[in-house]
């Protein structure tokens, strides 16, 4: 059980700056790492509380870490961060000069602290590791805030009457469920449902964008379920081309194969007309050959109407893929794919227009190129 | 001069491009014609039966004509068997690949019967001369 027992001793950090110092918390104990947004302050807090952020419609205390720690803080720039942990099933905000990384450390090269630590209580210090050129301080959240007492709960009357609302809806859980539920349907493939619930925030977003998916989801489905019904029966009479064309070429190539042996018979009359023997016989048997391939050449000419009818068979196939496109184009429209590159498609069927294509003159040429 | 003994396979995946193929080479003069539907069939053939000369299409299912080409090239037995290609695939790329592999000489879709013979001749004429 070597194995299990490594994997048990890897720590998940999250690496952040305060000051000129580095520290890491273990990532289980972070919900989420958000920019520095607008801090409400309110009256009468300790002072290394910082105020409230609205973090999706929840209040949420921010508490000012390098004042906790006694150390220098930056100012605010862009890499300023707020990092929401849990602490007794509530979440806190704690303000970072900035988030590095996330580290992944044995357990086992985790320093004790040394006995002094400059501007740090050791005891919320679980230990210290070195990471390329620096230490970081590997800090106790539940250690650094055992003191903390939360002020702010949702009967707290500092809170605006407003923001009180915003929290309490948006948290409802059958908001949430409902969402859960409309999304679990839509992998599921069915588009039917919608979410009616009003709701504000973020949540509320979602559940909007989610509604306005669904509506095109909506228009779009019958329509491609209806082009795509088409195309078995399309690919199906386009075999049924190819075999009858296959056929009736068949059927050409053997009526021009009589004619051509027949003039070989012919020929053969011919030449004996031209040396005088029995050219009354080699006459009679041209005639008749002649009489027989008009009328062979004119089943040919009958024969060739399956141009007719396959041309109409293609015609309708090529208003059933014109009918496809449009609707794969109202797609595309309505869920605004613009990256028309990413739509290309290889395609398999090789040029028939010709005009990429060469014709003999410039393959000989080719061909003459590499000495042929 | 045309050997009119030779032994020609042709290779095409519709039987109406072989019968047409089958049909100009009769009237060149050559009557000692087989033919097989895709590559797999043509080298199966080829390695039964001594062939002259092989007319092969480029696109047929199974086996392509140009994987046909390399095979023949690559077998010890075969390599000596010039092979024609007579083919709808003619984009610049597809001709300098065919001749990199060593195809004999190259015919486009849709051929007359003088182009064909032409072929024939020059590969024959190649043979002989060099």
């Amino acid at each position: 059980m070597q194995e299990q027992k490594d994997i048990d001793d890897v720590l998940q950090l999250v690496g952040f700056t305060v000051g000129e110092e580095n520290f890491g918390i273990n990532i289980s104990e972070v919900h989420e790492i958000n920019r520095f947004e607008q801090i409400n302050r309110l009256p009468d807090l300790p002072n290394y509380v910082l105020g409230v952020i609205d973090l999706r419609g929840v209040v949420i205390p921010v508490i000012n870490l390098a004042e906790k720690l006694g150390i220098q803080s930056r100012e605010v720039t862009k890499d300023t961060r707020i990092i929401i942990i849990g602490f007794n099933e509530e979440k806190v905000g704690i303000l970072v000069d900035s988030v590095s990384e996330v580290l992944r450390v044995l357990s086992n090269n985790l320093e004790k602290p040394p006995s002094i630590i400059k501007n740090v209580n050791s005891e919320y210090i679980r230990g210290i590791i070195r990471n390329n050129n620096h230490l970081s301080v590997i800090l106790d959240i539940q250690q650094l805030f055992k003191d903390y007492n939360p002020l702010l709960t949702k009967e707290n009357t500092m809170i605006s009457p407003e923001i009180k609302s915003v929290a309490r809806e948006e948290t409802s859980d059958p908001a949430i469920e409902k969402i859960v539920e409309v999304t679990k349907a839509m992998a599921d493939g069915n588009f039917t449902q919608e979410i009616d619930v009003n709701l504000y925030g973020q949540v509320g977003e979602i559940a909007r964008y989610i509604n306005a998916t669904l509506k095109k989801l909506q228009s779009i489905e019958p329509n491609i379920a209806q082009a795509s019904d088409k195309i078995p029966e399309a690919s199906m009479q386009l075999s049924e081309i190819t075999k009858a064309t296959e056929e009736a070429t068949h059927s050409i190539m053997g009526q021009v194969e009589r004619v051509l042996d027949s003039q070989d018979v012919i020929l053969h009359n011919l030449f004996s007309i031209e040396k005088g023997n029995g050219v009354q016989n080699s006459a009679g048997e041209i005639k008749q050959i002649v009489l027989d391939n008009k009328e062979t050449l004119l089943d040919i000419i009958t024969g060739l109407s399956f141009q007719d009818l396959t041309g109409q068979k293609i015609k309708a196939i090529i208003s059933l893929i014109e009918e496809v496109e449009k609707r794969v184009l109202q797609l595309i429209v309505t869920f605004g794919l613009k990256d028309k590159a990413a739509l290309e498609v290889d395609s398999p069927l090789m040029d028939l227009s010709g005009k990429s294509a060469l014709n003999q003159n410039v393959v000989d040429n080719l061909l003459e190129e590499f000495g042929f | 001069m045309l050997d009119l003994k030779l032994k020609i396979l042709v290779v095409d995946d519709f039987s109406t491009m072989r019968r047409i193929v089958k049909n100009i080479l009769r009237q060149i003069g050559y009557s000692n014609i087989d033919e097989a539907e895709d590559g797999n069939g043509a080298l199966s053939k080829l390695r039964q039966d001594k062939y002259d000369l092989v007319i092969s299409d480029w696109n047929m299912p199974n086996m392509t004509g140009l994987d046909l080409l390399k095979a023949i090239r690559a077998d010890g037995n075969l390599n000596g068997i010039p092979v024609l290609m007579v083919t709808a695939e003619s984009k610049k790329e597809n001709v300098v690949e065919a001749i990199k592999y060593g195809v004999n000489n190259y015919v486009v879709k849709p051929f007359t019967a003088d182009i064909l013979k032409n072929k024939i001749e020059k590969i024959f004429d190649g043979k002989s001369g060099g």
